[in-house]
């Protein structure tokens, strides 16, 4: 066969194969992403329409997004997990950043010992210690408020002290030991040296515990299940149908609208989601 | 020096208008005070029955109601150990009435009573019985709820029926007369549908049809020594399977949500349903064209004295645990409960059954004849309350978790099943009582 | 300077012993929010409900000291538990393998050198944006019988689809259904183990004549063996827990919201007995004693697994 023809073939079997990859490829993401193209096209009919069993909607009905905000209290249970997940992110960084730069950069005797009863805490089922801590929140007048939600973000988390450690270990010694040669204290290392460098791992603790927050139905089901005012909207939503107004279409709407705000956070912090789910993923 | 006179004075003033229950000029002294007001009612109900603190508010000027719906039992019992329960609140679930009178959740109303001679006589036995513990008055009762049977007339009248069933026998030729089932065999209309688990509690009625008791004289369960119970559950199996249990799951599984505007009923997928007295008022607001009638639920063949009764269940008002303002409270859920024009009122808005003998017998109370059998079914002597117990409402979940496993077939010995079950309850009875003093 | 004469190595002694209290002073103050939160969040309550597991206690009164009675109706009298156990133990045994195959596949495919991957791999990862109980609304509507989509393209098929979560049978596998669709937590932990694997490792045994099947399993899952370990025991213990899916599905499907775990205590996982226990009956020293077997439970089964890893987790230098 003649040279010509041979480079012809190698590329004609190139594309096939670069056809059948695409095409796997596409055909599992079809899988993936047929559920929003249904919810969504679910959240834009009418009512009627909702009932049976069509795909497409006709006519658009975009009012569901304002009749799902008119009928529920949509707005308020956004402010409230915006308000859970924001102050609860800020004080994870805030109270991990410490003990995880102790537990990277300090030495002391037993450093790996207390690392260990860290990450063995996060091995723990919560619900040993939610009656307790139930009864403890009623006594102090907090169920219903949204303070058990809040408050103990601000006493260290173990996944983002494990998360913050393994990153501050990649700083080099030799930043550190310069300022310690000058004379600077611990904590002014921490604070001009070390979390300048590791700016995108706090980023990536204060959008992991964001996340969590928004999306967490067992503790506010818990805390705040008392009190109607304070729920979230993972709360709110999966009281839909005790509601005692149930309709598929709002339903599906009301999901989008839960839905979007991570979503447009996700693509604005892609990178550091997936740097600091690297970090911990693979080397622990 | 004047000032402990002039509280004195207030005092009596403000006593003696609670004593004759005539509104009076508000004395000097009524601080404006504003109690909070917590109810399960939820959107249309929780505003029709807030508009009931209007009157109140003009019987009692200086008092200001702030009302908050969708509060269910344990959020009560959240807020009453957060100690940030309301002043006042109303409950839909007598069921838990027996542990809440006994622990003091609800407060003990006895004193109050006996001081102001306040007549619980107004109240008919029945709701006496499920706001009440144990000698201790803990609650009022404030609307009740009859289980009746609805029949959408059109259908009725082509399937060749004039009259509602009185009898189960009667009932399953007219379920299944006005069954349409499509070409592929899959049910497009059900005459009644039986399945537990599914709307309201279907179990209760067939219960009352029967007559079976729940508990014996000590308290025990006794679903395997009392036969009835075995009828009814074989009764609704073998209607379950004369649709196709398969069949009748896939129908209830495209029902639309019980208390929206697609219910079953009012869009005509169901001939005739097993509903409350408040279902008239939904179909007012929603359905107005709907031509249906009521009737009670008939009875088991060969327990025709059972004929006439229903369920029934209640509303309570109560004042809980560490309310703030208990006077007030009080004013509040004694209006509720007894204040004739008040309770018409309510009725007539939620479509509830009211409470008291004044309330019934009042001229201004809607005159709607597919309201009128339910109030026969309230009253009557046989319609009874689930019974109270420590345990609130555990038994009747425990016995829907078998009574959904049984209509799907998966118990193959019924007697063998019910003796698990009356077990199963006594077990959860005694483990309520554990560690107490025997 | 002091009259007595203190030796210049007991001097340095004195300074280090002083450095090292100042270090642990300085340690101890970096970790104290997490040792408050520690002792405050995670021993007391650990410690109360150990308590409280031995006594009944009903919120309105104070806790009333029952012995072992909670554990000994659990285990002979409460026929819920059991089948709270066989729940969680078919979604532990059946659903997280499959989902962490189907997440390991999905990786794999990720792994295909083709232009746009970035895009794939967003895609692919886009559903676990979706918070759980938009995720299980969402799939309660698309696995409805009637209305749902998808059996609406098994119908076009000729398939009759079931009842999904209204069939006590289908109830598990469509949680199962929804857990894959928001595998990408796992994918993409599995993607980055599985773009570490030596290539030299690749190339020798191409040179050795092994063909795709057999160099995945001889030496790209050796090197992921150690992600893999990691995604098994976290998956573990959060598969213990399973309840916000059930939870949200069991609620919206049935039509009572008193009784959980429908269809026929399908979905009644044992996070969600416990709760229904400890916060609709108020039962919370039966619910502590359902916690502290639910932890010893997790226990156990970690501890045999990390027992087991060390058979099959390849480290690094320990071929």
């Amino acid at each position: 066969m003649s040279a010509l023809a041979a480079h012809e073939r190698a590329r004609r079997q190139r594309i096939l194969h670069s056809v059948a990859r695409h095409s796997v490829l596409i055909g599992v993401g079809v899988v993936f992403v047929s559920p929003f193209v249904f919810v969504i096209f679910t959240a834009l009919m009418t009512r009627d329409q909702a009932l049976t069993r069509a795909i497409w909607p006709s006519p658009f009905r975009f009012q569901n997004f304002y009749d799902v905000l008119d009928q529920q209290p949509l707005l308020r249970w956004t402010w409230n997990t915006f308000l859970i997940s924001s102050l609860s992110s800020i004080g994870v960084v805030l109270s991990c950043t410490p003990p995880a730069y102790a537990l990277a950069r300090m030495r002391f005797r037993g450093r790996n010992a207390v690392f260990l009863l860290v990450l063995s805490t996060m091995m723990l089922p919560i619900q040993v210690t939610i009656i307790p801590l139930y009864v403890l929140f009623s006594h102090l007048g907090w169920i219903g408020s949204l303070k058990p939600l809040i408050i103990p973000g601000f006493f260290g988390d173990a996944f983002s002290i494990f998360l913050l450690r393994q990153f501050f270990m990649t700083i080099p010694n030799a930043l550190t030991d310069a300022a310690r040669v000058d004379g600077a204290s611990e904590l002014r290392l921490m604070l001009r040296v070390v979390v300048p460098l590791a700016k995108p791992a706090l980023v990536a603790v204060f959008l992991f515990n964001f996340l969590y927050c928004w999306n967490d139905l067992f503790a506010p089901l818990l805390y705040l299940g008392a009190n109607p005012d304070s729920y979230t909207i993972s709360l709110g939503l999966s009281e839909f149908r005790s509601s005692r107004h149930v309709d598929y279409e709002l339903m599906m709407a009301a999901c989008v609208l839960f839905t979007l705000p991570v979503t447009v956070l996700f693509f604005l912090a892609q990178r550091a989601f997936v740097e600091g789910v690297t970090v911990t993923g693979v080397k622990g | 020096m004047r000032r402990p006179l002039l509280a004195a004075l207030a005092c009596a003033i403000t006593f003696s208008a609670l004593a004759t229950g005539a509104a009076t000029a508000p004395a000097a002294d009524h601080k404006p005070v504003t109690i909070t007001f917590w109810s399960a009612y939820t959107t249309r109900e929780l505003h029709d029955y807030q508009l009931a603190f209007v009157g109140f508010h003009k019987k009692y000027p200086w008092i200001t109601v702030k009302g908050t719906g969708n509060i269910q039992d344990d959020k009560i019992t959240a807020a009453i150990n957060g100690g940030n329960a309301p002043d006042a609140l109303l409950s839909f679930s007598p069921n838990n009435t027996g542990k809440f009178c006994s622990s003091g959740a609800w407060q003990n109303l006895n004193d109050r009573i006996a001081k102001e001679k306040f007549n619980l006589t107004q109240f008919p036995k029945v709701a006496l019985s499920y706001s009440g513990y144990k000698g201790v008055q803990c609650s009022l009762p404030a609307l009740a709820d009859a289980y009746g049977i609805y029949m959408n007339t059109a259908m009725l009248k082509a399937a060749g029926f004039t009259s509602p069933p009185k009898t189960l026998s009667e009932l399953t030729t007219m379920a299944k007369k006005l069954t349409v089932r499509n070409p592929d065999g899959s049910l497009k209309r059900v005459g009644l549908n039986p399945l537990f688990g599914h709307y309201e509690t279907i179990s209760d009625g067939l219960r009352q049809a029967y007559g079976a008791p729940w508990f014996d004289a000590k308290g025990q369960p006794v679903l395997s020594k009392d036969p009835r119970w075995a009828a009814m559950l074989k009764w609704q199996k073998a209607l379950v399977d004369w649709y196709g249990y398969d069949k009748l799951r896939k129908f209830t599984a495209a029902s639309a949500d019980e208390f929206g505007a697609s219910n079953d009923f009012e869009i005509g997928r169901v001939a005739m349903q097993y509903d409350g007295e408040w279902r008239t008022a939904f179909i007012k607001n929603e359905h107005p064209e709907l031509k249906y009638t009521t009737a009670p639920f008939p009875a088991a063949d060969g327990q025709a004295a059972q004929y006439g009764s229903g369920p029934i269940a209640g509303d309570i008002v109560a004042i809980p645990k560490g309310s703030k303002h208990p006077d007030e409270a009080w004013l509040l859920i004694k209006y509720l409960a007894s204040d004739t024009d008040a309770v018409v009122g309510l009725s007539n808005r939620l479509r509830n059954l009211p409470t008291t003998k004044a309330a019934n017998s009042s001229p201004k109370l809607d005159k709607d004849p597919n309201f009128a059998p339910f109030f026969k079914i309230f009253t009557n002597t046989k319609s009874e309350f689930n019974p109270l117990t420590p345990i609130g409402q555990q038994y009747g979940d425990t016995f829907q978790a078998f009574a959904t496993k049984w209509q799907a077939g998966k118990v193959s010995d019924l007697t063998k099943g019910l003796q698990g079950l009356d077990k199963q309850i006594s077990d959860e009875l005694k483990q309520a009582s554990a560690g107490n003093a025997p | 300077m002091a009259a007595t004469a203190i030796s210049p190595a007991a001097a340095r002694a004195r300074r280090r012993r002083r450095r090292r209290t100042r270090t642990y002073g300085l340690a101890f103050l970096f970790l104290s929010p997490w040792i408050v939160g520690f002792l405050l969040f995670l021993v007391y309550p650990m410690v109360a409900s150990l308590y409280f597991s031995f006594t009944h206690y009903d919120l309105l009164n104070s806790p009333r000291w029952i012995g072992l009675a909670n554990y000994k109706y659990m285990l002979e009298n409460d026929p819920f538990f059991w089948q709270a156990v066989r729940n969680t133990a078919w979604m532990i045994v059946i659903g997280l393998p499959l989902r962490l195959f189907w997440a390991l596949m999905t990786a794999t495919l990720l792994t295909m050198k083709v232009s746009g991957q970035r895009y794939y791999r967003t895609l692919y990862y886009l559903p676990t944006m979706v918070p759980p109980v938009a995720a299980a609304l969402a799939f309660t509507y698309l696995l409805n019988p009637d209305l749902g989509p998808v059996n609406g393209v098994l119908a076009h098929l000729g398939i009759p689809g079931p009842l999904w979560f209204f069939d006590p049978s289908w109830s598990k596998p469509a949680l199962v259904l929804l857990s894959l669709w928001g595998a990408g937590d796992a994918m993409i932990i599995y993607l980055a183990g599985l773009l570490d694997v030596p290539q030299t490792q690749i190339e020798a045994a191409k040179i050795d004549g092994a063909n795709a099947v057999r160099r995945y399993w001889h030496v790209t899952l050796p090197s992921i063996s150690p992600v893999i370990f990691f995604t098994l025991v976290t998956g573990l213990i959060w598969t213990f827990q399973t309840f916000t899916e059930a939870y949200v599905a069991g609620n919206t499907t049935s039509g009572q919201k008193d009784t959980l775990g429908e269809p026929q205590g399908s979905l009644l996982f044992y996070a969600i007995w416990l709760y229904q226990q400890g916060f609709r009956y108020f039962n919370m020293g039966y619910a502590s004693a359902l916690a502290w077997v639910l932890f010893g439970a997790t226990m156990l089964c970690t501890l045999v697994l990390i027992k087991s890893s060390e058979r099959w987790v390849h480290v690094e230098g320990n071929q």
